[in-house]
């Protein structure tokens, strides 16, 4: 494997977030593998695909970015991490975590929680998925079984939200509380900023593209907590 | 005396003029249905109407669609339909959660008019490239609402069905549903 010059980097940085924007799915996934040949699949995963990442989700910030380019740039991880798994290589896959996430009860807005699992598993993090509708109970139980320090619990409305609150109840009550972690998100939380601290969350991201961060967030302050 | 000030979706404005003269005392004012996509607006849009009527009882004949319209229902002279959006508001919540956990995607019949509005300006799909893809993901198939107040627009369920590489199905569900949401609705407003 060879080492990318600055220039080069920076060009293929430009292209995918070119193709990502046509939603050319498929010439994406060859770009990100030529590169991935050449200079291994690491390199493509933290030198082109998650600066990109980045930049996208700065644009869903200014909401420069459709709900289609946010689904394309996910499936492009999705491709580029199951076209890793099948060739093996050198990326590092379930490095950090696990971490338990699903849709709280009553919530099966299940896009976003996807997004948000394949942008996790691109930056490493062994993601435990529970699906929709999920009890609180079985969010703790999870955590639990796998040691996970961070729950992910999406919601989109704000009377699904609201069922965040038996979620914290349940981590609390069992004492887990500084140790679990409970990160929030979903369209709701975007419109009303004020509601994870409402409901019990300890963070939320904007955008799945933004949670690998919120997770990192999290993790350390779960370890801190313990510490202290 | 028309003494409600009844916002509604306008996904139903067609369904809600079949019913309207069983609710005499509700004035009608539509929202663009399109407003769902951007909630944001939508809770715009709703506080200008409501400074524009100041006093006075509000329905909103909507589902949860912003937390403005969850919330302000929360107060006395407000009410709102029972459901979490327009669908179960048409199925009930039973009939809709167990078709929904069945993996059905639904249309009624505003927005199967408006469907490539709703894709590819809305949500960016581009020519509506990706758009089958993405629902694919969470949803077996597609059921088309039929409230009664159309003809079953069947060459256009097609289309849909053909570009989102799904099947369709069309359920007939008449109005009754929406019928009691508003009555329940009332109800509570006078309660």
């Amino acid at each position: 494997m060879t080492e990318e010059t600055p220039m080069g980097l920076e060009a293929n940085r430009e292209a995918l977030y070119a193709l990502m924007l046509e939603a050319e799915r498929e010439k994406a996934l060859a770009m990100l593998l030529d590169h991935a040949r050449r200079h291994g699949f690491q390199s493509a995963v933290s030198e082109v695909l998650e600066p990109v990442l980045e930049r996208a989700g700065e644009a869903w910030l200014r909401e420069n970015l459709s709900l289609a380019q946010g689904y394309v740039a996910g499936k492009i991880a999705e491709d580029l991490l199951v076209a890793a798994a099948e060739i093996g290589g050198d990326l590092k896959l379930d490095v950090k975590g696990p971490v338990v996430i699903g849709n709280v009860e009553d919530d099966y807005h299940s896009l976003g929680r996807k997004m948000v699992a394949v942008f996790l598993r691109a930056a490493g993090w062994k993601v435990i998925d529970l699906g929709n509708d999920v009890a609180p109970s079985q969010f703790v139980d999870a955590a639990v079984e796998h040691g996970a320090r961070v729950i992910g619990a999406s919601a989109m409305m704000l009377t699904t939200a609201e069922n965040v609150r038996h979620l914290r109840t349940e981590i609390d009550a069992r004492g887990m509380g500084g140790r679990v972690q409970l990160a929030v998100g979903g369209a709701v939380f975007k419109l009303r900023p004020d509601l994870m601290q409402e409901v019990g969350g300890d963070g939320t991201a904007s955008s799945a593209i933004q949670a690998p961060e919120l997770f990192e967030r999290l993790w350390a302050q779960s370890l801190e907590a313990e510490g202290a | 005396m028309k003494d409600i000030l009844a916002i509604t979706c306008g996904i139903f404005q067609a369904e809600m003029a079949a019913l309207a003269p069983r609710f005499p005392r509700l004035r009608f004012v539509h929202a663009d249905s399109m407003l769902h996509m951007r909630p944001d607006l939508l809770q715009t849009h709703i506080d200008d109407l409501l400074a524009e009527h100041p006093s006075g009882k509000v329905l909103f004949i909507y589902g949860d669609c912003t937390p403005r319209i969850v919330e302000l229902c929360r107060q006395p002279g407000f009410a709102k339909t029972s459901g979490i959006n327009c669908c179960e508001i048409m199925l009930g919540r039973e009939e809709y959660r167990r078709l929904r956990k069945a993996g059905a995607f639904f249309f009624l019949p505003e927005w199967s008019m408006r469907w490539r509005q709703v894709f590819e300006r809305e949500l960016g799909f581009a020519g509506g490239r990706g758009a089958g893809e993405m629902l694919r993901e969470v949803h077996s198939h597609l059921i088309y609402l039929d409230t009664g107040v159309m003809p079953v627009p069947q060459a256009l369920l097609q289309e849909i069905s053909r570009e989102l590489v799904m099947p369709v199905t069309v359920l007939p569900t008449g109005l009754n549903q929406l019928e009691q949401a508003v009555e329940a609705a009332q109800e509570r407003l006078d309660g």
